[in-house]
């Protein structure tokens, strides 16, 4: 078994123009982890993520994606390595059905036959969108069209996938949901970097975590450790 | 009745050249955005290489449309490598203004290469003479014409509805950072874009020349601004519903003129205007669902 990571920031600096976002940020998940990114909005973690896909500008550190850098190096090749997203707000393609988008997701491969394979398996992990192949994925409520996004990130057969606040704008009970499919996905395999304000779910089903401010990693550690943490349990999980 | 068939009959022609460029303009203004009035100069250009092959050079026709069709494709990519790859992702009216840029440039170049004047294009007599069908007449050239637009616009609808090609272009239509997100290299389907939509220019422009039997320097002018409406009307970044939509002007127009009054027949160029306004009163996304957010 590797010990390499299979993701790793080191020291990285990011943002948006002249306006650094995130600064020396040092992030690491091994293979078959959860790390989940906590912290309140507008602290850099999505731009985290966004980072790691080449989509802001990378001013100093390194990325490196099964020991190989892998520093901007463009969007759709680093997808073609093995890492999907899920992204804010769910990024679903409305203009497309639920099939069409779900097959969106499977561009990177080349048989037919796994592509069914893994339509079928799509539709085993989340039934209600084989009722919904036809429908314009517009036409989802909230919860499917977020299961149609994590479908859609599974088509390909990736090893990491990076979630951007999936459970956002979810009732509670679909937010239960996405946390048990998400790690009957870890137990496929597939190593997870989980970004959410919804700190009692992060850290409920993830293996390690690093608190975001400002920025920075102000705090990092297992994530049982870190739910009996003073400062975590007083600002995220509204205990006093 | 039959005088109002022979109307639709004598528009296929037009309706058929109008479809495919409406198809090719709706392509790129869904893909990247861009309202494209240099596609009549690729439209042009692709005309003038067909009349060069068949009529200065004396070559089978079949070399004068796979002429029409390199003409257009050698313009339409370097119009896009030189005029629109430098001012990607910034706003539409710089777009424009680099469209209509272009569009003069190559205009310009070509009057001044080959003057204003019509050329006359040769047509083998084989497309020539009609068909009777009682008081109505068909000419051969409307069906020959059609009969291609139909073949291509079925492999076209095909390929954007069934291919990963045509997922990854209206993938790109609706979000390219997505897209990129699922692999696709959106500066390569880009280029294959462009190169489709010069095609149908090119054969668009080869029909043309066929249709009317001459080419002119500005004859682009008028159909790209027929093609912009026919693709807005069509829902943007719909082919099928652009096509749809080239034959509804182009019969539309037909029909208006035939029975508008001889002292009106100088309002002809109104109705496509109107039938604009009137369809974007009543559904603004166009007829058929647009592919863009």
């Amino acid at each position: 078994m590797s010990t390499i990571p299979l993701l790793e920031l080191n020291d990285v600096v990011a943002g948006y123009g002249k306006i650094d976002i995130i600064n020396k940020i040092s992030i690491r998940i091994n293979r078959g982890g959860i790390v989940t990114l906590l912290g309140s909005n507008a602290v850099g973690k999505s731009t985290i993520l966004k980072t790691i896909l080449s989509q802001t500008s990378l001013k100093s550190g390194e990325i490196k994606y099964n020991g190989i850098d892998i520093s901007n190096l463009a969007t759709y090749k680093i997808a073609r390595m093995g890492i999907s997203v899920v992204p804010e707000g769910r990024g679903i393609f409305a203009n497309l059905t639920t099939k069409e988008n779900l097959l969106a997701g499977a561009y990177l491969l080349k048989s037919k036959q796994e592509i069914e394979k893994n339509l079928n398996r799509v539709y085993s992990i989340f039934p209600i969108l084989k009722d919904r192949v036809n429908q314009l994925a517009e036409s989802l409520s909230g919860g499917e069209q977020e299961m149609l996004v994590i479908g859609r990130a599974l088509m390909s057969k990736p090893n990491l996938i990076l979630l951007d606040e999936p459970s956002l704008g979810l009732a509670p009970k679909l937010v239960e949901l996405v946390g048990k499919i998400i790690k009957e996905i870890n137990n496929e395999g597939i190593s997870i970097l989980l970004v959410e304000q919804n700190a009692k779910l992060a850290l409920d089903i993830s293996d390690y975590g690093y608190l975001i401010r400002k920025g920075e990693v102000v705090l990092e550690g297992n994530c049982k450790d870190l739910v009996k943490n003073e400062k975590i349990k007083e600002i995220y999980l509204g205990i006093i | 009745m039959n005088y109002f068939i022979q109307q639709i009959l004598n528009a296929l022609g037009w309706g058929s050249i109008i479809a495919l460029l409406a198809a090719g303009y709706t392509m790129t203004f869904g893909i990247i955005g861009l309202v494209n009035f240099a596609y009549g100069e690729v439209f042009m250009i692709g005309a003038f290489a067909a009349y060069f092959a068949v009529t200065v050079f004396n070559l089978p026709f079949w070399v004068g449309i796979l002429a029409g069709i390199i003409g257009a494709l050698v313009i339409g990519l370097a119009i896009e490598r030189i005029a629109f790859k430098p001012v990607r992702g910034s706003g539409m009216i710089t777009l424009f203004i680099t469209s209509l840029g272009a569009s003069i440039i190559v205009k310009n170049l070509t009057l001044m290469l080959f003057d204003g004047s019509l050329k006359n294009f040769q047509v083998p007599k084989i497309y020539s003479g009609v068909y009777l069908l009682g008081d109505i007449i068909i000419f051969k050239k409307n069906i020959i014409i059609f009969s291609i637009t139909i073949i291509l616009g079925i492999m076209l609808v095909y390929l954007v509805k069934n291919t990963k090609l045509g997922i990854a272009m209206r993938g790109i239509s609706y979000d390219s950072k997505i897209s990129e997100t699922l692999g696709v290299n959106t500066e390569r389907t880009i280029i294959i874009t462009f190169i489709i939509a010069s095609l149908l220019g090119g054969i668009a422009g080869t029909l043309w020349g066929m249709l009317y039997g001459s080419v002119k320097a500005d004859m682009g002018a008028i159909p790209v601004v027929d093609a912009f409406i026919a693709s807005v009307i069509g829902g943007v970044g719909n082919v099928f519903g652009a096509m749809v939509s080239g034959y509804i002007l182009a019969i539309g127009t037909g029909i208006f003129i035939a029975y508008l009054p001889q002292e009106l027949v100088g309002l002809k160029p109104l109705f496509v205007w109107i039938l604009f306004f009137i369809i974007l009163i009543f559904k603004p996304s166009g007829l058929f669902r647009a592919n863009i957010k």
